[in-house]
């Protein structure tokens, strides 16, 4: 072995003696970092098992409002046959206006049965034929559009492929049937709820890290002062995003709003506010800017994307999921916000999602007062 | 001016666990209304938990801590407005200017905007800054800093001074500026201060030596020196 070989090779030694005393450090700080351990370790098991729950494509058991106008054997026969798989899970209604159900969200699909169905289904006359008509929110595309597959073909294999009946599709709202309607309002609580929930949540962190949180709290001032002073200035940069967002909603995507503008506003000052302290409290509970920002991406992200209704519809989620949804902010403005955009909802239509908003907004801003100490006990 | 409100302190077997360390071990202590007291020690006699503890930062895990006005307690809920606390760490926002500081603390102690302009003008002269006013915290030197840091508190009016290590990291000249600003205020209101510097206890009315959480000296710095038979008061932590 020449010399150089020889020092080419203690240099890789030495190299390798260098690379394992850092490997053994980080590997002591891992193991001695509760955080990394769960990230580590816990984490791809909890999205495993949340993914693979969340994320569901098949529709199941959608809501159907049907209106038997016929009330004749034939048209329960009907009924029957188009409900007989699990896909729809059917309700009578009579009597009230089918758009008023739309406007409150309680379905997305509404079947009105002719009053002649009875008699033409068996015998039609003069080319007559049994009618029935279906009222679509086009507003869910995703929805319609496999409703609208769906059904004709369900009802053809129940007659047997014969055209005894006559389908008249209508679209409520959206006739189009045009995506970027549901996915930009969509985006926009997305993008509001992500960007409210990172910048609050590391203003409090900031506070601690920088040493002027003991200087401040030495002052008497009570938590609710601070929280409160602290989510002003991000309300009035939210609101201006929220305005930069639904300019380019109606100039770029030309997406129409058809709902109150007023009822549009508040709400987002609610949800602005309910993410922002939704952010604060994890901003008090972590106390480090880079452990505030781990927790809210995720927290600010993830419910926005999977469980708000933005991509994945709730009511095919496990009930434990669905019951999840109730407490998130995203699931309930992700209803106003459609809603006042394309559904011409007002806040008659939206009592639940709004009181459901501002009630976590409440609740929040409370909890994250209490949970923020007016000591500096370790 | 003389203030007639000067506030003394009375600590009656202080006990502190900071999670492992005993921190303070039954600390009785008297701070007399209207001095300079140091607390003086070595780092990690337990200064500045004593200090946290005093401005109702840490909570005493036994013992208690009175606080009175001519021989009169004053009740919990009223005294932490009339204490003024500036930590050892730097505590400022290095963004905002020293005006700013003085705008945003005026505010939060509630001052007028008329008192606020008289104060604050006062203050800034009183230390040097005022030609400073716009610069920002973060590009203050150590001693600045610290001035700007000591004023800001001083805009409520306090009644009782806690400065933890005003004087750490600061060069020699500053330092000799803060005690100046110390003795300038001193007859306005009580002064606890603490310092691992050890000639600074010479500059106070009263030391109180801190060593592992115990205290082994409170008197007058000339009277400590007697007790122990030195010449220097550091001399004592080699008796």
């Amino acid at each position: 072995m020449t010399a150089y070989g020889y020092g080419k090779k203690a240099k890789m030694k030495e190299t390798l003696k260098k690379i394992k005393a850092i490997a053994l450090k980080e590997y002591r700080h891992i193991m001695r970092d509760k955080f990394t351990l769960t990230a580590g370790f816990g984490l791809p098991l909890f999205l495993i098992i949340f993914f693979g729950f969340i994320i569901e494509l098949n529709y199941d058991k959608i809501p159907v409002f049907v209106k038997d106008n016929s009330r004749s054997a034939q048209s329960r026969a009907f009924v029957q046959k188009l409900f007989a798989g699990d896909l729809f899970k059917p309700s009578y209604v009579s009597g009230e206006d089918p758009i008023k159900y739309f406007e409150r969200n309680e379905t997305a699909v509404f079947i009105n049965i002719d009053k002649d169905f009875g008699k033409f289904i068996s015998y039609p006359q003069n080319g007559r034929r049994a009618q029935i008509q279906i009222l679509l929110d086009g507003s869910d595309n995703s929805k319609a559009g496999l409703v609208l597959s769906y059904i004709p073909s369900i009802i053809s294999n129940a007659y047997d492929g014969k055209q005894m009946y006559k389908i008249k599709t209508r679209f409520i709202y959206n006739g189009e049937l045009n995506s970027k309607y549901f996915i930009i309002p969509g985006l926009i609580v997305v993008i509001i709820g992500l960007i409210s929930i990172l910048l609050s949540s590391l203003t409090i962190a900031k506070e601690w890290e920088r040493g002027s949180m003991e200087l401040l709290l030495s002052t008497g001032i009570s938590p609710a002062e601070i929280i409160l002073g602290k989510i002003l200035p991000y309300m009035v940069m939210s609101l201006i995003a929220t305005v930069v967002v639904f300019t380019a909603a109606q100039i770029v995507f030309a997406v129409p709003f058809t709902g109150s503008f007023v009822f549009f506003f508040v709400s987002c000052c609610v949800f602005i506010t309910a993410c922002l302290g939704l952010g604060i409290f994890i901003s008090v509970i972590a106390k480090q800017q880079q452990l505030a920002m781990l927790i809210s991406m995720p927290v600010g992200l993830l419910p926005s994307m999977l469980l708000s209704g933005f991509i994945f519809p709730i009511e095919n989620m496990p009930l434990f999921f669905r019951i999840l949804t109730a407490v998130l902010p995203q699931r309930w403005f992700m209803e106003i916000c459609r809603g006042t955009f394309l559904r011409s909802a007002g806040f008659a239509d939206l009592t639940i999602p709004f009181f459901a908003l501002s009630g976590f907004c409440v609740f929040i801003v409370i909890l994250a007062s209490k949970k923020f100490k007016t000591d500096i006990e370790p | 001016m003389a203030n007639n409100n000067l506030i003394s302190l009375s600590l009656t077997k202080i006990s502190k666990k900071m999670l492992a360390t005993q921190a303070l071990s039954e600390i009785s202590l008297n701070f007399e209304a209207g001095k300079i007291h140091g607390i003086i020690g070595p780092d990690g006699a337990g200064k500045t938990t004593l200090i946290r503890v005093m401005a109702g930062l840490l909570k005493a895990d036994s013992g208690n801590i009175g606080y009175f006005e001519s021989d009169k307690q004053i009740p919990d809920n009223l005294i932490r407005k009339r204490i003024a606390y500036l930590p050892q760490e730097q505590s400022l926002y290095a963004d905002l200017s020293c005006m700013e500081h003085l705008e945003f603390f005026s505010n939060i102690y509630n001052m007028t905007k008329k008192d606020f302009k008289e104060k604050s003008t006062k203050l800034l002269e009183m230390v040097g800054l005022s030609q400073f006013a716009d610069r920002k915290a973060g590009n203050l030197s150590g001693g600045m800093y610290k001035k700007l840091g000591v004023i800001c508190v001083l805009l409520n009016n306090p009644d009782l001074l806690l400065l933890d290590e005003p004087t750490i990291g600061v060069d020699p000249l500053s330092r000799r500026d803060l005690w100046n600003l110390i003795y300038g205020i001193s007859n306005e209101m009580t002064v606890i201060c603490s310092t691992s510097y050890m000639d600074e206890a010479e500059k106070c009315n009263k030391v109180h030596i801190l060593n592992e959480g115990k205290v082994i000296a409170s008197d007058s710095p000339d009277n400590v020196k007697k007790q122990f038979n030195v010449k220097k008061i550091e001399e004592v932590f080699l008796v």
